[in-house]
């Protein structure tokens, strides 16, 4: 889960709108282009923006499991599929091409992921919520902040329905059929969408919908500094590696 | 001012749920509500803070007014500065990550300054005595800290009037007598207290009056010695405190002695 951590980092102490720069900019970057040279530059920036703030992997690291899944995934059906693929590494009709570009895309991933965490684990929800403020609609920016918190909530009551399901007989083990999963899946949605409502009920009721506590957000010359970094990054990147 | 409700009448969809309520509460009054389940008491607790019909649709019609506010007419975050609603479930309350988040939320919502949060925080952890929790994970606390945050966290905006959805549902003895303690003292600096309440010996004791709700509308209305020795109670479903059916028995038993006594133990 990506939630804020206590820290002394030189981005703990940034201004959030630096973070969401810093957040976007390699988001984006990310995006431009399927060289995989480029993309492991790009990651490779992030890894050692992410590292020099000594944020540890266990933060992420449920997190990231699911993405490693993911990009195994992408890797091998990308491998089999990929259109453009021409050399054909025999005797599997696999194409190196297609290995590759399933490569990219999970670094792309990974790239964005990373970003993402130096954002949220550097960042107080508080502050974060008034930087997005700025930008988006602040009811828009409250359920993007409010989102991460309920994956852990989420997951206990997956578990919770499981238990429930099994004690009352349901076997999912043995066979795996996806059918199994309805009486799972189904309760799980339907608790959510009730926990949405309950939230909007919640912050209204606390007086979410007018102007609020101002966090003062300063740009201080660091912040300054990281953004002018980024963007050098970006520039220069773009520069010897045109998209 | 206080609340005033004229004509309510409520449904989710077919099957009414208040049926034509006509209420008055005063400022600076103490009221607690019972009722079995079902009888919509968190029902009617959301028609006070303006949630239903703004937030929760169905079939609304008559006026609530609170501090003179009619309800349909103001938003429900504006409706939050004067009348505070503590959830039933917190669960369906918290969302903020760390305790100190969660109690500072509402004050940020009223666009307070920054270090009176930090002081009227501070106040509130210490009256309900959770200054521990202060930086704990609010999904990692007991379901019973989980409603002493959920209070704090309506408490910190000072509303004039206080509803409390069955608040000590998860505290034992002692947590709960904390809780009337703090809500007495609220009352007696000129709050009004609405608490919606199964253990009804904790009414008897703190309560200046009493509402039973049965099948939609408050049948009984009173001081909290008249309700309880109501028969019509025990038909509705609703406990009667332990020193009435005490009375009760002993007056069948034909034993004189003096009841109020019994009642005030």
């Amino acid at each position: 889960m990506l939630k804020y951590s206590e820290g002394e980092s030189f981005f703990h102490k940034l201004d959030p709108r630096t973070k969401l720069f810093f957040f976007i900019s390699l988001s984006v970057l990310s995006l431009l282009s399927t060289s995989i040279i480029y993309l492991s530059s790009v990651f490779a920036f992030t890894l050692i923006v992410f590292l020099a703030n000594r944020l540890s992997f266990q933060k992420i690291k449920s997190f990231s499991k699911f993405f490693i899944i993911l990009s195994i995934f992408v890797v091998i059906l990308q491998g089999f599929f990929y259109p453009l693929g021409k050399t054909i590494l025999s005797p599997i009709p696999i194409t190196l091409e297609g290995l590759a570009f399933g490569f990219a895309i999970s670094l792309r991933l990974f790239t964005i992921l990373l970003s993402l965490s130096v954002l949220m684990l550097t960042t107080k929800q508080k502050y974060l919520l008034e930087a997005l403020g700025n930008f988006i609609p602040k009811d828009f920016a409250l359920s993007l902040t409010t989102a991460f918190r309920f994956i852990p909530i989420i997951e206990e009551e997956a578990r919770t329905i499981i238990i429930s399901q099994e004690a009352r007989g349901l076997k999912r083990r043995g066979k795996m059929k996806l059918t199994a999963y309805f009486p799972i899946i189904v309760p799980l949605f339907a608790k959510a969408l009730t926990r949405a409502k309950n939230l909007a009920i919640s912050v209204e009721s606390r007086g979410f919908g007018r102007k609020r506590t101002k966090y003062d957000l300063k740009m201080k010359p660091k912040d300054w500094l990281v953004v002018a970094g980024t963007l050098a990054f970006g520039l220069c990147l773009l520069f010897f590696h045109p998209v | 001012m206080g609340i005033n409700i004229q004509n309510l009448n409520f449904a989710y969809s077919e099957t009414p749920i208040l049926k034509n309520i006509n209420l008055e509460v005063n400022d600076g009054e103490f009221v607690g509500i019972v009722g079995s389940t079902g009888s919509g008491k968190t029902t009617f607790a959301f028609c006070l803070n303006g949630v239903i019909p703004h937030l929760i649709r169905g079939k609304f019609s008559g006026d609530v007014e609170v501090s003179g506010k009619n309800t349909k007419s103001f938003e429900v975050f504006d409706l939050a500065k004067f009348l505070g609603l503590v959830f039933q479930d917190p669960d369906s309350q918290i969302f903020s990550i760390t305790v100190e988040d969660e109690i500072s939320f509402g004050l940020e919502n009223m666009g307070i300054k920054r270090n009176e949060i930090k002081k009227r925080v501070e106040s509130v952890m210490n009256a309900l005595k959770i200054k521990n929790l202060r930086d704990k994970e609010t999904f990692a606390i007991s379901q019973g800290q989980k409603q002493k945050v959920c209070m704090a966290s309506v408490l910190a905006m000072n509303p004039e009037i206080l509803v409390l959805d069955e608040p000590t549902s998860q505290l034992d003895f002692r947590g709960t007598r904390g809780i009337y303690e703090i809500l007495r003292d609220l009352n007696r600096k000129g709050k009004t207290i609405i608490v919606i309440e199964h253990k009804v010996d904790w009414l008897l004791k703190y309560a200046d009056r009493v509402l039973v709700l049965n099948n939609g509308n408050f049948v009984i209305d009173g001081e909290p010695k008249e309700v309880f020795r109501n028969p019509a109670l025990e038909r509705i479903g609703v406990e009667i405190p332990k020193a009435f059916r005490i009375e009760k028995f002993l007056k069948r038993s034909g034993i004189k002695m003096d009841f109020e006594k019994l009642i005030r133990v």
